[in-house]
């Protein structure tokens, strides 16, 4: 992971969005979902709160992780969300306070998706750079939902990677 | 403070005060290297600046800097030669170079580097023999190249030649080289660990060891070599012994798929791995019996202890059976206590948060630590600073 994202690795730039040249899709027809508006519900901190948050450590919930990582574009449909096609869900997003770990479970849309890995990349690089560097992020495939689950895992898990 | 079921003491005490480092972003101190005198400690990591730390004129402060400019990423790991007077650095820019180190009133001078190419990636690991006679370097192209250091006729000059070029299936993580022979140990995303040793000019491969169920991060041999410990992202780490098996005659074999590893690491413009393939092929007839073969095993493992991959073991010179750990956060120290059939290892020491982001790597201070003055810890981290512990333990036989 980090051999790839290092600030002076120029040839695979995290901006958020990759577009793939692909002339056939893997998946073509892919099932779009729809979101969840939840905007209105955001909490609204009051003023006096805020500068008494200054002083505490910042307490992070799976909504916050959510927020960085459902407007990902997919590589194979650059016009979609991670969120529209499901393959990240707030459900599968554990934030662990107690031992400083993030936790994001996301599922491929087929199961021998051949940019998993690079999702799986994304996915990693981007709550590495927006959440507290005292957090451990764990970005694994969702149980059973890949072909080469257990490769895929490892290699996100790797350190140096 | 722990305080363990057998009531004694242990203290992990930071004793460098001030915590060195740099002041840089992307500041991640990846490895730390005691100078073989004990005084002196080397540290490396995402800027190509490797610093020297010393508490020789009392607290400890950085005492030198070099600038390995000729590495465009990350310095990975680095190793002193058992002299003291050269260091080894290994980057990710797939390059490792040998720095010549002399220390005058002026301070560090690096009068002579050589820059030693070949792997096709990142550098993982590199390591000195205890003779001096090798250096080895291994990589994420799966490869270990071992190194025959050849000083140069005039004496001021050293040479480095390819010796050997040996495989895993996987990224090499580490190189470990025994205390007392010239046998290599290797570790691998590959989950196993592998000894090498040679026979004339070639190296072949002694030992896979499997067991471990995910990458072996490190591995730490014991003093006297009839033990070491591995550490892997599995979480656990194991205990192995040798059991030496002098009634058989074993027959020791080349490791056939190693040649076919070694052909698709792909370093085929290396006129040194052609040559080493040619003699494989072509002596493969003939095999050889040692006097006598020893057999590793797994002795222990230590499960459940870490929550996190552990990135580094290291196992303290001068004490029997006292190893400390990093992971996580967190520098955790395991003692084998008890006798004859009660003995096993025990947790004594967890120092949760060792530095505020993971510790990279651990190394205890060569110079063997007695009960007065404890025994010396150096730990690294992604926080971008390098501390040194001091271990004291009631329990010091």
């Amino acid at each position: 992971f980090r051999s790839h994202f290092g600030s002076s690795h120029s040839s695979l730039r995290v901006s958020g969005t990759f577009f793939l040249l692909m002339g056939d899709k893997e998946n073509p027809n892919p099932t779009v979902f729809a979101v969840r508006d939840d905007t209105s519900q955001k909490r609204r901190v009051p003023v006096w709160m805020l500068a008494q948050a200054d002083n505490e450590m910042e307490q992070l919930d799976s909504d916050e992780v959510f927020e960085m990582v459902r407007s990902l574009k997919d590589p194979e449909h650059p016009e979609l969300t991670l969120e529209q096609l499901k393959v990240v869900n707030k459900e599968h997003v554990v934030v662990d306070s107690t031992n400083e770990q993030i936790t994001v479970q996301f599922t491929p849309t087929i199961p021998t998706c051949s940019v998993a890995t690079l999702i799986g990349l994304t996915l990693k690089a981007k709550l590495c750079r927006s959440m507290p560097r005292r957090f451990a992020v764990e970005v694994e495939v969702y149980p059973g939902k890949h072909e080469q689950e257990a490769a895929i895992n490892k290699q996100l898990a790797d350190k140096e990677r | 403070k722990f305080s363990s079921f057998l009531s004694f003491m242990d203290t992990l005490e930071d004793v460098s005060r001030a915590l060195l480092g740099s002041d840089e972003d992307d500041s991640t101190v990846w490895c730390i290297a005691w100078h073989p005198e004990g005084k002196l400690i080397a540290s490396c990591g995402q800027g190509v600046v490797v610093r020297f730390w010393s508490s020789e004129s009392g607290g400890w402060r950085q005492v030198g800097e070099l600038d390995a400019n000729e590495h465009s990423r990350t310095i990975r790991s680095l190793a002193w030669r058992g002299d003291g007077d050269f260091l080894a650095v290994g980057s990710f820019d797939s390059n490792a170079s040998v720095f010549r180190v002399v220390r005058t009133e002026k301070g560090m001078q690096f009068p002579k580097v050589t820059r030693l190419e070949g792997h096709e990636n990142e550098v993982k690991g590199v390591a000195w023999s205890t003779s001096g006679e090798f250096l080895a370097t291994c990589s994420r192209d799966k490869s270990i190249f071992i190194y025959d250091v050849c000083p140069a006729d005039d004496g001021c000059e050293v040479e480095y030649e390819v010796s050997g070029v040996v495989s895993h299936n996987q990224d090499v993580k580490t190189v470990v080289w025994h205390p007392k022979e010239d046998m290599l140990f290797s570790g691998s995303y590959d989950d196993t660990i592998k000894i090498w040793g040679h026979s004339g000019d070639d190296w072949d491969c002694i030992h896979t060891l499997g067991g471990h169920i995910s990458t072996i991060w490190s591995l730490a041999i014991s003093p006297d070599g009839d033990e070491f410990a591995s550490c892997s992202q599995d979480r656990t780490v194991k205990i192995w012994s040798k059991a030496s098996t002098t009634s058989q005659m074993a027959v020791r074999q080349p490791d056939p798929f190693a040649l076919l590893r070694a052909a698709s690491a792909g370093a085929g413009a290396f006129s040194a791995i052609r040559g080493y393939l040619h003699r494989q092929w072509s002596r493969s007839g003939q095999q050889q019996s040692p006097a006598n073969s020893s057999v590793w095993s797994c002795v222990a493992t230590l499960q459940g202890y870490h929550k996190r991959p552990i990135l580094a073991v290291t196992w303290l010179p001068g004490l029997d059976g006292c190893i400390a750990t990093a992971s996580g956060k967190a520098i955790r120290v395991f003692r084998r206590v008890g006798e004859g059939i009660e003995r096993s290892w025990c947790l004594q020491m967890v120092q949760e948060m060792a530095h505020s982001l993971d510790v990279n790597h651990v190394t205890w201070s060569p110079s063997c630590g007695d009960s007065e003055a404890g025994a010396l810890l150096a730990s690294c981290g992604d926080d971008g600073t390098v501390k040194v512990w001091r271990y004291k333990s009631d329990m010091w036989v």
